[in-house]
């Protein structure tokens, strides 16, 4: 049996297809049920996205000067260790979201990111866990029900992307007003 | 020498058998510093006393499935009832309007109503939205959340050269 011209052109679609769809995965799950501590001078940053609204769609997370730091996934969390000092956080989606960040060394900080209903698709947001919210009660619980993740290889991820949501980022950090903005940071005080 | 090289050598397969979790920033030091008062159970992993293992699940999928599958319902049968098909298979979730279109006793050759069109769209959302409520319902029970919950209250312990005090409360 011979497949026709057209059939072997409909078969090599597919296949660039299936496997420009099956990229590598820059994330896999960690069998711990808590992130670790930091080292000496560094901070750790939790990422935590407990909700399983919009399952299929995931965020990708980048600092500004440290480049990408891990993809959030629905009901997952992922830690990041960063060396203590002021640091930007920001999330790729339809609509960018910043949060600043002043890390102290030996802490643990959390932030939350949220994935919002959108008409065409959805968005994500980041958001500050501090102690003095209610957030912050909430996440044991969080980090409990949802699966802990850890960047096992970013070399899959393009640097023009990065240059680019980093971009994106800056301008909307820019149009944030005043109470957007303390949602979206987290103090020195607010590690734990 | 031939000793210290056996020490060294046992030293550097102990150091490369260690557990990185059990290391001064592993999370298990995180957990023995928080104690917190829930975790994720991980397989294989001993239970912590004081903790217990319980299976949560995500109330939220299970509350929007129900919303979800009680609205396709309430489509279906209000379709139902504005049709005026009283059948009682028309209640049956999802397939029962079709099932009820199907069985009627109408002359086969009769071309169909704008109302027969008008319950069959609208059947199909209804039970589109059935389906889906079903299968989020199912989701959140398949993707289980196995936890610890402690059960016993921190342990504060004052440690002294000579002496400790312990107080634990038991709920």
């Amino acid at each position: 049996m011979r497949a026709s011209r057209s059939e072997l052109v409909l078969i090599a679609l597919l296949l660039a297809l299936v496997s420009g769809c099956a990229g590598a995965d820059p994330m896999r799950e960690v069998a711990a049920p808590l992130p670790n501590l930091p080292r000496p001078g560094h901070a750790m940053v939790v990422f935590v996205r407990p909700s399983s609204y919009a399952a299929g769609r995931s965020f990708p997370v980048y600092a500004f000067g440290r480049g990408f730091l891990g993809v959030s996934r629905a009901s997952s969390w992922f830690a990041t260790e960063l060396p203590a000092g002021p640091v930007t956080f920001c999330l790729r989606s339809r609509s960018p979201a910043v949060l600043r960040a002043a890390l102290a060394p030996g802490k643990t900080y959390y932030v939350e990111v949220e994935a919002n209903w959108g008409f065409w698709s959805t968005s994500g947001d980041l958001l500050a866990i501090k102690p003095s919210g209610d957030r912050w009660r909430e996440r044991e619980r969080w980090l409990a029900e949802s699966r802990g993740l850890t960047l096992a290889d970013s070399s899959a991820v393009d640097g023009d992307d990065v240059a680019e949501a980093l971009a994106d980022c800056k301008e909307e950090l820019a149009s944030y007003d005043d109470d957007e903005l303390a949602e979206r940071t987290l103090q020195r005080k607010d590690g734990r | 020498m031939g000793a210290l090289a056996g020490l060294g050598v046992t030293l550097l397969t102990l150091s490369a058998r260690a557990d990185p979790n059990d290391s001064d920033y592993g999370w298990r030091r995180r957990f023995e510093l928080e104690q917190p008062s829930i975790i994720r159970y991980v397989e294989g992993m001993p239970i912590p006393p004081g903790y217990e293992r319980e299976t949560h699940y995500d109330g939220r999928l299970v509350a929007v499935g129900a919303l979800n599958f009680a609205g396709g319902y309430l489509i279906g049968v209000g379709t139902t009832a504005l049709l005026e098909r009283t059948e009682p298979v028309n209640f049956v979730p999802c397939v029962g309007p079709f099932i009820a279109t199907s069985s009627r006793d109408d002359d086969p050759d009769e071309e169909g109503t704008v109302a027969d069109l008008f319950g069959v769209v609208l059947g199909a959302m209804a039970c589109g939205l059935e389906l889906a409520g079903g299968v989020q319902i199912a989701s959140a029970f398949v993707d289980s959340k196995p936890v610890l919950v402690r059960r016993v209250a921190l342990v504060p312990q004052l440690h002294d050269s000579k002496a400790s005090v312990h107080a634990r409360v038991t709920f």
